[in-house]
This record gives C-alpha cells, structure tokens and sequence, in this order.
C-alpha cells in the first residue's frame, strides 16, 4: 500500500491554536454532551453495580473517563477522534476478552446463571403462605389503562380488621382508597374505582390459574396472593419465606430449614429432620434438594481439569480439536491447489474469452457462505438430494454415501463444500501473484534446459509461495473458526457420543456455541469459555507464526 | 514468405487453438461443478411440484408458484427477513465508515504520544474475531438488555452494537493508507485560511476518499449480511432475525416439502451480494482485505 510520510511535527503544534479560535458556543456544547454522557455513564454503572455486575461497572467507568480526559485536556486532543471506535472497541471486544477469562475459571452456568447480589433478590422475593396467614375474600380489578394489571380488593374473612387494595407493588388500606363517583354494594366492595374496573367472579374463572394465581399483589411487606388449596374463594397474607442470615446463611421459614452456599447454590445444612445418612429431609423423609437459582462463583481450574481429567470430555475434545486443524489444513490445501490449477490454466497467453471465464468461475465465492452451504445441505441431502440419486442411479447402488449421519463422510462432504466456496478466491490471489511473477528468468531456465514442469516445481511455485503465503495462513486462521460452514452444514454432528455435545464434524468454535447455546443440554457459559480460551492460544499462535516467518509484520510496522 | 515458414507458422496456430481447446475443456468441468448447484436451485426455484424429492433439472410444471408462496405465505417472514439484514447491514456500514474515518484521519494527520502503540494494538486486536467470545458477547448484550432494552439480547440494536465493536479495526488502517496519499499541502493550505481540523476532515478530505470510504462500506456491509455465529446466538424471535438466520430455520424445519420456496429465497438473497462482489472482485483481492469477509 502506497503511504506517503507526512511532515514530521507538522500537527502537533495546531491542537492549541485551534482551542483558541474555537467559540464559546463550542466549547459549551461540547462540555453539555459530555455532562450527557457522564450522567448516562453514572446511571448505568450504579445499576449494573446495584446487580453485582462489578466488573462490567468498572469498564463503563474506565471508558466514561477516557472520554472525559480526552475532551477535557488539551493535551489529549487527537484522542478526541477515537473515543466512539475507542469505546467500542473497549466494550464490544476488550471487556468480552476479559470476561471471558473470569468466566473460564467460573461455574457459570444452568441452576448458576446469576450474580449473588442478583440470586438473593429473587430468594428474598419468594414468599410462602403461613399455617395461620391471614385470610381474605376476593374481588378482582383491571386497570382502564393497562388490561394486563390486576388488582384485588381484600376483605378479611375472620372480619377482623380492614379491607385492603392490592396491586402489584402497593397495598392499600381500604380507608385511604378514593372511591371516586363509586359506591360500596351491600358485600362492602366499591362498585367501581377510578382508573380500575370491577371484573365479576365469573369473567375471571378462566384467567384463574393462567394470571391471577401468579401475580403477587402487594409491596415487599404486605404480599398477597390467591391461596392455592383454595384460589375461588380465599387470598391469603404471603410471608417472605427465606431470610438472609448474617453468617450469609439462608433460612427457610416455612420448613425451619437452614442452607449455606456451597460453589453459589443453597444447600440445606441443618433443620428438623434428617435421615440416617445425616442429609436434611422434610417431614416425609425425602431428602430436601438445593434452592435455585444459584449464583456463579469462581471454580478455580476445575473447567480445566475436567477437560484433561474427565475421559468423557476428554476423548471427543481431542477428536473436535484435531479435526478443527484438519478441516483448516486440508480446506486450504485442496482450495489452494485447484485454485492454483485453475489460474495456470488460464494464464496462458492466447486464451480467448480469458476475462469472462475468470468472472464466472468466481461466482461461488461471491455467493454468501450461508446461502451456499444451505444449498449444499440440500444437495447431499442423504435420501433426497440429487448427488445421492445421481450416484443410486449410475452406480446401481440402495444407498449413497451417507453424507450427514457418517463420522467420515460428513468430513468429505464439508471438504466438498469448502473446495466449493474456496477454489475462486485461491484462484484470484494466485492469478495476481502469477502476473507479478518476472519473465526473464523463465527465459534463462528454457536456456538452461529446464522441462515445464521443472520450471512450475523450482521457479513459480517458490515465488508463489512467498507472496501468497500469508494469505494461505490467514485462510487457515479464518478457516479453523469458519462457524457457518460447519454449524450450518449439520450443527457439527454426527454426535461423537450420545451424552457427549461434541460431534464428527464439530470444530473448536461449533463446540463451544453448542456447550453455551445448545439445546437440551443446559447452558454451561464455564466450561464454554474454557474452551474459547484453548481457541484464543491456538488464534494466537497461528498468529504470531504468520508474524514470525513472513515478513508482514515489519511491513505493518513501517505502514505505521 | 516462403512456404515452410507458412506451414510452421500454421501449424504453431493449430497447436495454439488446440491447447487453447484441450485447457477449455478443463476449464468446463470446473464451470460444471462451479454452477451444477446454482442452476439445480434455479431450477427448483420454478419447480411447481416444490420439493426436494420430486425436482428434476427441466421441471416437468414451471412456473412462480415458489415465489408467490416465498414473499406471501405467512409462515415464513421472508421480506422481513430479507428486510432486516439490509437495515442491519447497512446501518452497521454506514457507522463502520463514520467511526473508522474519523479514526483514519487523525491516525493519519495527528502525530502524538502512543500513536503508534495504538495503531498496532488497533491491529493486534482485529486478529481476534468477536466470534471468538461469542459466549461473553451474549452475557453482555444480556446484561445491557436489562436496563436499555433497545440494546439488548433480540434487537437489532444490540446486534448491531456488537458488530461495531470491529468498526475500529482493519478498516481503519486500508482507510489511514488512503487518506496518507492525499498530500499534505492540501490541509496546510486551508489551514493558513483559517479551517479547522474538523473542516478539513469533512470539507477537503472526505470528498477526495470517497473511493476507500466505499470500499469499506461495501466489506462492511457484505460481512455483516454473511454473518451467521453472532444473529444466530443473539436474534430469537422469527420476526426479528436476518436473513443468515431464518434462512436457516425454514429448512431446518420442512426440507424437503420447502425445497422450491427456499431455493427461491436462497437466490433472491444471494443476487444483491453476488453483483456486489462482482463488481468489486478487484477490492477482494488486495492483501489487507483478505478474511475481513471470507476466505
């Protein structure tokens, strides 16, 4: 790339003497843009720190504070010009990087998905109906404004005390409710209220279970709910049934149970009954299981060791990550070579029709990835698809290869599909490295004697090489995470083993969505990060290599 | 000219138009496997009977029937879907570009303390796709969702959101090796008149880097309506998802009855992009570009 070196030191005296000829109305809409991005900054860290999400607070803090120190120093002024790709950068591939480092080393994962700040929220929300709660009859409300919200109007049912407002969040005593134009009917419920609507009983039966049984009425300290033994008639005064200790310890109120965290999940450790074995139980006698949801917790190495002690993992994880660098080797070989083919073939001087030729042939390549894979599913489709009954027919075969269900001939297949995607582009990159390639010493190696071959094996391919090395090994690095191909083609399967996520054709990345997003198996984001993180090294190794034995790195460094 | 030399030079014509031949056909069968896929969707895309089973290369009925069904029948949100990628990809280029000259142009025209510990970390970082932490993508898309629910997990503006984070990336530098082209006594001059940085930025160099700005632009906007991994973890409602996703999930779920309707969805998504690289092929090759969208 052509780079002109600019003036040396041209620039740098210009930050100041622009600030001085900026005007006041500048100035002042810079710093209101930045008190804008402050308060966003401040309002979001507080709720992220508020959910235990400490380390994403601290990153927004960081970046908040970059932005400031660039609009606020002159010093920093070419700073100013990166913030948004700064930030960005920052927050949508740096902080991932990190996270994903801390949650390698964490049991982030299903039954453990929350922060603790965010688990004890929702324990301490729970509630249960006491042996001797207070009970009331109902009357259902809906609000003009939003059909979804429902409240109840309570009247105790001992006739002790006064009705009550419920809605969701606030209780009210029946004595401070403005009743607007409403009366109250004989039963001593208002005929109406305003904002709300007075539902009868029987237009609520069908909603019963489906929403009213599942809304919790009422603030933190005065919970009501319809009482499930017997939701027609009765609500009943809900109590939290957990309490934080301050040991960090939680206690069930209802069963009198006491669960301590263990690796972020409850775990009951003492209570009223227990069985032989020394485990708590309820009042029959079954073990009690653990509360969920849990929260994540640092594991130390455990994701590690299970990946090099656990034979289960061990043994499909070594087949994903051998096939992972097969597939990336083996892509860019065969692609490399008929590209190469290709481009020779066409690189003969007297070759009428040469520019449409090399336009068509690059059609796949200029097709989405997703949409030729999808294409390919269907054409190796194994009972369906045209090349099964292509080879049925000619060969007189039952049945064609069995392109999806075999472990070895889905590899074929992804093979197939990569030559399919890939020749063109090889044959772009090769055809413009032969064209650079000089004349003369062909000349002199004819003098000499030399065959065609002799020439392509000593002469074009060493040159070749050293220009399209590169680009060969980045191929291979875009190749070792290529997701599409494989995920789209047959999610990675065959499976390996039937209680093992990793499959035949599953390479390092498919594997690692399938342990995070698969389905059926519950989301494990630990040991998936664990596994982005083997990705990361091999990413950089490939890396530094192509650094290391090229020469782009100190082309890259001298374009700086 | 003696005919020796006549008959030499026939036959060097005749050896030329016969390797020229025996290369074509060669070069046939690669067209063969390069378009066998291509013209069978073409064909099952106006193939009445529709399904995987029954097509054949010359369909026995023909007609639009696949397509009708395409960009009516409910069950598949094809327009949305085809809909949804644009906007995406378009508004993901159009700030891709934005972010990434701005960046070029001081990279370019400032000379400051880390610039070039910037530029190389800047490099250093783009090697690492966002793929890569796909998991902790989620989890923070997630996580803003709850309190900005416009960036969150099934919105284009959480998606979108990631993809930027690359904004600053190999773009910048293709971008900063153009906008070092254009000589300096251009900003000196309008300077000594009294211009701005940011009026120089805007008023003298946009207008003259308009080529790379499109460039970029057109990679951006074909890698973001390529992308599968990050849609596909991010988007889960029908009618949110882009194309690379629902194209997907309609022949995940009735392959074979569905055949003729996806082939007809299949080209009419793949056309836009196939004209665009087309188009551009001479931009793909350039080392620097090479992986930004495929390789």
């Amino acid at each position: 790339m052509a780079t002109a070196k600019p003036a040396p030191g041209a620039s740098s005296r210009l930050p100041a003497a622009l600030f001085s000829s900026q005007s006041l109305l500048v100035t002042i809409l810079r710093l209101v843009g930045l008190a804008l991005i402050d308060a966003f900054a401040l309002w979001f860290a507080a709720r992220l720190v508020n959910g235990g999400e400490y380390i994403l607070a601290l990153f927004i803090a960081v970046i908040t504070l970059g932005i400031n120190v660039a609009f606020l120093f002159e010093g920093m002024y070419p700073y100013r010009w990166f913030t948004p790709g700064l930030a960005l950068l920052i927050l949508m591939i740096i902080y991932p990087t990190i996270f994903t480092l801390y949650v390698a080393f964490t049991n982030y994962k299903d039954g453990n998905l929350l922060t603790r700040v965010q688990a004890e929220e929702v324990l301490l929300s729970r509630t249960f109906l006491p042996e001797d709660a207070k009970t009331y009859g109902w009357t259902a409300f809906r609000s003009l404004e939003d059909a979804n919200r429902w409240a109840l109007w309570l009247i105790p049912t001992d006739g002790q005390g006064e009705a009550v407002f419920a809605e969701p969040g606030d209780a009210t005593p029946a004595s401070e409710i403005d009743l607007g134009d409403n009366t109250l009917d004989e039963d001593g419920i208002p005929t109406g209220l305003p904002g709300w609507e007075r539902i009868p009983f029987a237009k609520t039966i069908a909603i019963l279970d489906s929403v009213l049984s599942k809304i919790q009425f009422g603030g933190d300290e005065n919970t009501f709910m319809l009482n499930p033994k017997n939701p027609t008639k009765q609500a009943g005064r809900f109590e939290a049934k957990y309490a934080l200790n301050d040991d960090g310890t939680l206690y069930d109120r209802e069963l009198g149970v006491t669960y301590r965290a263990v690796r972020g999940t409850y775990t009951p450790v003492a209570g009223p009954n227990k069985n032989a074995q020394g485990q708590v139980t309820d009042a029959e006698g079954q073990p009690l299981p653990v509360i969920r949801p849990g929260y994540y917790v640092p594991i130390g190495l455990d994701n590690f060791k299970r990946l090099i002690e656990n034979e289960k993992i061990r043994g499909p994880f070594i087949r994903v990550f051998l096939w992972t660098f097969a597939h990336a080797f083996f892509t860019v070989f065969i692609t490399f070579w008929f590209g190469l083919f290709l481009a020779l073939l066409l690189n003969v001087k007297f070759t009428p029709g040469r520019a449409v030729l090399r336009t068509l042939l690059l059609v796949p390549y200029a097709m989405p990835a997703f949409i030729s894979v999808l294409v390919w599913k269907g054409l190796l489709n194994e009972q369906l698809g045209v090349i099964n009954k292509a080879i049925t027919d000619v060969l007189g075969l039952d049945a064609g290869p069995r392109w999806t269900s075999s472990a070895g001939w889905v590899k074929v297949a992804i093979l197939l599909i990569q030559l399919w995607l890939g020749f063109p582009y090889m044959m772009l990159i090769t055809t413009g490295a032969l064209q650079s390639l000089p004349g003369d010493i062909y000349e002199a190696a004819r003098v000499d004697g030399a065959s065609a071959f002799q020439q392509f094996r000593h002469l074009t391919l060493p040159m070749l090489l050293v220009t399209v090395g590169p680009l060969l090994i980045a191929s291979f690095a875009f190749n070792f995470n290529n997701f599409t191909i494989v995920e789209l083609f047959n999610k990675g399967g065959p499976p390996i083993s039937p209680d093992q996520p990793a499959g035949h054709s599953d390479i390092l990345i498919t594997y690692t969505y399938e342990l995070a997003f698969g389905s059926g198996r519950g989301a494990d984001y630990g040991f998936a990060s664990t596994i982005s993180l083997v990705i990361f090294l091999m990413v950089a190794l490939i890396t530094f290599f192509n650094f290391r034995f090229t020469q782009s790195w100190e082309e890259i460094s001298e374009n700086v | 000219m003696s005919s020796l030399s006549y008959v030499m030079q026939n036959k060097m014509v005749r050896d030329r138009w016969l390797n020229y031949l025996g290369r074509l056909v060669l070069i046939a069968l690669a067209l063969f496997f390069a378009f066998f896929p291509i013209v069978w969707i073409a064909s099952a895309s106006f193939d009445e009977t529709g399904t995987l089973n029954t097509q054949r290369l010359i369909p026995r009925a023909s007609g639009v029937g696949n397509y009708d069904r395409l960009l009516t029948s409910g069950i598949h949100p094809f327009g949305t879907w085809m809909w949804n990628s644009i906007k995406v990809a378009s508004i993901t280029a159009l700030l891709t570009v934005t972010i990434s000259a701005i960046s070029a142009y001081a990279f370019s025209r400032f000379r400051f303390r880390g610039r070039r510990n910037l530029m190389l970390t800047v490099f250093i970082v783009q090697v690492f796709p966002n793929s890569l932490t796909i998991v902790a993508t989620f989890l923070l898309i997630q996580t803003i969702g709850r309190h900005v629910s416009w960036l969150g997990l099934n919105t284009h503006g959480g998606l979108i959101l990631v993809y930027l984070g690359a904004a600053l990336g190999i773009n910048t530098w293709l971008m900063k090796g153009f906008f070092d082209s254009i000589p300096r006594d251009l900003d000196e001059s309008a300077r000594i008149d009294g211009a701005s940085d940011w009026l120089i930025f805007w008023r003298i160099i946009l207008p003259l880097v308009q080529p790379v700005l499109a460039v970029v632009g057109i990679l951006s906007f074909i890698g973001t309506y390529g992308d599968v991994i990050i849609s596909l973890t991010l988007l889960k409602d029908k009618d949110m998802q882009t194309l690379a996703v629902g194209l997907n999930r309609f022949i995940s779920d009735n392959f074979n009855r569905e055949w003729g309707v996806f082939s007809a969805g299949a080209l009419i998504g793949a056309i836009p992009i196939v004209i665009l690289i087309l188009t551009f092929q001479r931009f793909f090759v350039s080392g620097l570009t090479e992986g930004a969208v495929k390789g």
